[in-house]
């Protein structure tokens, strides 16, 4: 194991929830916000409270499980060995998948400063594939050069996004607000209702913290703390920005903008000043897709740990990176940007990331719902157990409407993955029944 | 005496074709049978309703124009009248028709109220639909939200490129399709689109062509025509869906009602005759089920 120098900090592993949680989500969230009109804000209130809940449970299980394994090992709490392999392979599918998808968008907002990137397909899958291999090679450094460069990319999340919560204020107009609050005259329940799927999935990724508990320092402290506090960042920022920018951009212009921070940030100071904050969200989406390929890197490093996926992914580096796991995960993706090149195929690659959604909050159900096991295990008081309980039911019942809010079609792809991935661990089991069938016990004390 | 009648009779007619720019105003018929001609106006590059050929024109709309001047005929008894095609401009093709430079506007257009202000129209002549022509390899996104279904459908998670937002360029051709109409249409859609105006359909279509637009607003059987002369490499696709219909008809002059009847008249004997939908079929690929209804409402009884 490297010495702690090579691991991530607390302020680290914040930052890094913070980037990956809303560096590639909140470039175009105003203008989805504007288009149902100001009365979306009021969705925050149902799903901020939902994915706290969330980040507390997670942050419980940090707490009375300080083992390596993040999510999986949550799982196998309260759902064995199987849940252990199933929480994996869920979610490294859903983040091979998601990243690419990242990338995509992130050569998107690139064009406007590249334009030969939207010239064409070929441009597309160049700047895609490009992407990925710099995320991924930036990775090579280890856990703590890759805190290292989040701080720096972070940037791009607090001056533009951050900045404007504060300082947007001195350009907030209250009419403005009150001119944008329901443009279209839908009844207010259907337009929160229609508001709820716009913001319910702005803080996945609080999870990245318990993903990277083997490459932090101090994971029992660090792992809650940063899950706790990089979503409570993520939700007060999220909030003030979406407000004071509807109160500062008239309703039909932000409805219309391809970059609504740049645009807010044009409307304040000067378009120089919007092509800067439009430069920097690059940065953070960027960013986010280092985070996020660390993350896809170590939560294959922690699975091959525990002798269920290839051994190849677990190998680190003397800087404590997997980085032959990164360079198979990377040659994945690049195969999976082939998509790209054809329109047939980039609208199946489409159904393959609403898919990614699904196989992502499903080992939210099954690690959260670890933390019961969790708390009779520690002896926890009934208070605590209560508490922890009643938050762990709000926690599952936003996972399920979030399941539930997929749809159909991507609920069927992901179940069909799941089921699968039955048969995959199928092949495994047999490791996990010798020497002895106590061996299963052990396994949750290693 | 005889020989004084008629040297008086000339004189009354050159007396009339002085007056005649004044009086041109008030009376097409009149006007008409001074001039023994009947000046038929349309736009020269509006297949396939109207189009020059030579010094004459052809199309649905002018083959109903040469009926009309069939009826002029025997109304006027002026077995010889002659009938004149004149060019006109999308700009002057209204102020064409109040001043009396020509006596009817062949190409169908909208009567709006404020055209009224100036012109008054036949019955319609066509149902006008606007449609869309989009690339053969338009993306998902783009023809779900042409086709009035959201964008994208499914989580919109970090992973949902462009946060499920089409970013498009649609074009129009000036004076058409308004930025605020595809706002109105496709906001709750998903959908941040351009607006970028065009002079004509041909250009229109070039467009979406060379990909500098994604999709091009405009009347459905014009574009048809377009696209299958132009276009028959199957590059650009038509959209089945039209977005919004509006009954298009022949301007007359706003004063001369005589003449309006005129053109009522036959228009209606056509449609109940079954001409109408003998000229649909010659110049606009048959009649839809749809358009033989609408036959028995544009018929004045």
């Amino acid at each position: 194991m490297a010495d702690s120098s090579k691991k991530m900090s607390l302020m680290g592993l914040t930052t890094l929830v913070t980037v990956n949680m809303m560096g590639s989500g909140i470039i175009m969230l105003p203008t989805s916000m504007a288009q149902l009109g100001a009365v979306s804000l009021l969705s925050w209130i149902v799903t901020a409270v939902g994915s706290m809940a969330i980040a507390y449970c997670f942050s419980q299980c940090g707490i009375y499980c300080p083992r390596s394994g993040g999510l999986s090992a949550y799982t196998e709490e309260a759902h064995a060995k199987s849940g252990f392999f199933l929480c994996s392979y869920l979610y490294f599918l859903s983040l091979a998948i998601a990243n690419v998808a990242v990338a995509i968008s992130a050569v998107g907002y690139m064009t406007s400063f590249v334009p030969w990137l939207g010239s064409g397909a070929i441009p597309l899958f160049i700047g895609t594939v490009g992407l990925l291999w710099l995320t991924t090679v930036a990775n090579f450094g280890g856990p703590g050069i890759t805190g290292k460069i989040g701080a720096i990319t972070v940037w791009g999340v607090i001056i533009p996004v951050a900045g404007l919560s504060i300082i947007g204020w001195f350009w907030f107009k209250p009419d403005v607000l009150a001119a944008a609050w329901n443009p279209n005259n839908l009844p207010i329940s259907e337009a929160i209702s229609k508001a709820i799927p716009l913001t319910l999935w702005a803080f996945l990724g609080m999870e990245s913290a318990a993903q990277a508990s083997d490459a932090v320092e101090d994971p029992k402290r660090t792992v809650p703390l940063a899950c706790l506090f990089g979503t409570l960042g993520a939700a007060v920022v999220y909030v003030l920005s979406t407000t004071v920018i509807q109160g500062i951009i008239p309703n039909a212009e932000l409805a219309n903008s391809s970059a609504p921070f740049a645009l807010v940030y044009a409307h304040m100071f000067n378009p120089t000043v919007g092509n800067i904050i439009m430069a920097l969200a690059v940065m953070a989406c960027v960013g986010s897709l280092l985070g996020w390929q660390f993350t896809l890197a170590q939560t294959a490093k922690m699975t091959a740990d525990q002798g269920m996926f290839l051994k190849l992914f677990s190998k680190v580096s003397t800087r404590n990176a997997p980085i032959v796991g990164m360079l198979v995960c990377g040659v994945l993706q690049t195969l999976l940007a082939l998509s790209t090149i054809s329109p047939n195929a980039s609208a199946q690659f489409g159904k393959l990331v609403s898919l990614a959604a699904v196989t992502n909050l499903i080992p939210y159900v099954t690690a959260a719902t670890g933390l019961l096991v969790m708390m009779y295990k520690a002896k926890v008081s009934a208070g605590v157990y209560t508490r922890n309980t009643v938050l762990l039911l709000v926690a599952v019942a936003y996972s399920l409407y979030a399941l539930y809010a997929c749809g159909k079609d991507a609920v069927f792809g992901g179940t069909l993955v799941l089921v699968f991935g039955y048969l995959l661990y199928s092949f495994l089991a047999k490791r996990f029944v010798d020497p002895s069938p106590t061996a299963q016990t052990r396994a949750d004390n290693p | 005496m005889n020989v004084k009648l008629t040297k008086a009779n000339n004189l009354l007619l050159v007396c009339l074709l002085t007056l005649a720019p004044v009086l041109a105003d008030a009376n097409t018929l009149e006007r008409v049978r001074a001039s023994n001609t009947f000046t038929l106006g349309y736009l020269p590059d509006f297949a396939p309703f109207s189009v020059q050929a030579a010094d004459k024109a052809g199309g649905y709309a002018i083959d109903l124009c040469l009926k009309i001047a069939d009826k002029v005929k025997t109304k006027l008894g002026l077995p010889g009248l002659q009938i004149r095609y004149q060019p006109v401009t999308v700009t002057d093709e209204i102020s064409a028709v109040s001043s009396g430079k020509i006596d009817i506007l062949c190409t169908p257009t909208p009567p709006t109220l404020e055209r009224r202000k100036a012109v008054s129209y036949s019955v319609p002549i066509y149902t006008a639909g606007l449609s869309a022509v989009v690339r053969q390899d338009a993306s998902e996104a783009l023809l779900n939200v042409l086709n009035g279904k959201v964008a994208h459908t499914g989580p919109t998670w970090r992973a949902t490129v462009n946060h499920g937002l089409s970013n498009q360029t649609y074009a129009t051709i000036v004076g058409g399709v308004t930025e605020t109409w595809i706002r109105q249409q496709m906001q709750l859609l998903g959908v941040v689109a351009t607006l970028v105006t065009v002079e004509n359909t041909d250009a229109g279509l070039k467009l979406v062509a060379e990909g500098k637009a994604d999709a091009f607003f405009a009347e459905r059987m014009m574009l048809k025509n377009l696209l299958s002369t132009n276009y028959s490499a199957g590059d650009l696709v038509l959209l089945e869906r039209i977005f919004e219909y509006v009954p298009t008809a022949m301007a007359v002059d706003r004063d001369d009602e005589n003449f309006r009847l005129l053109v009522d008249t036959t228009l209606s004997e056509m449609y109940r005759s079954g001409e109408i939908e003998q000229a649909f079929d010659k110049y606009l690929g048959g009649a839809s089920d749809m358009a033989k209804k609408l036959f028995k409402v544009y018929a004045i009884p």
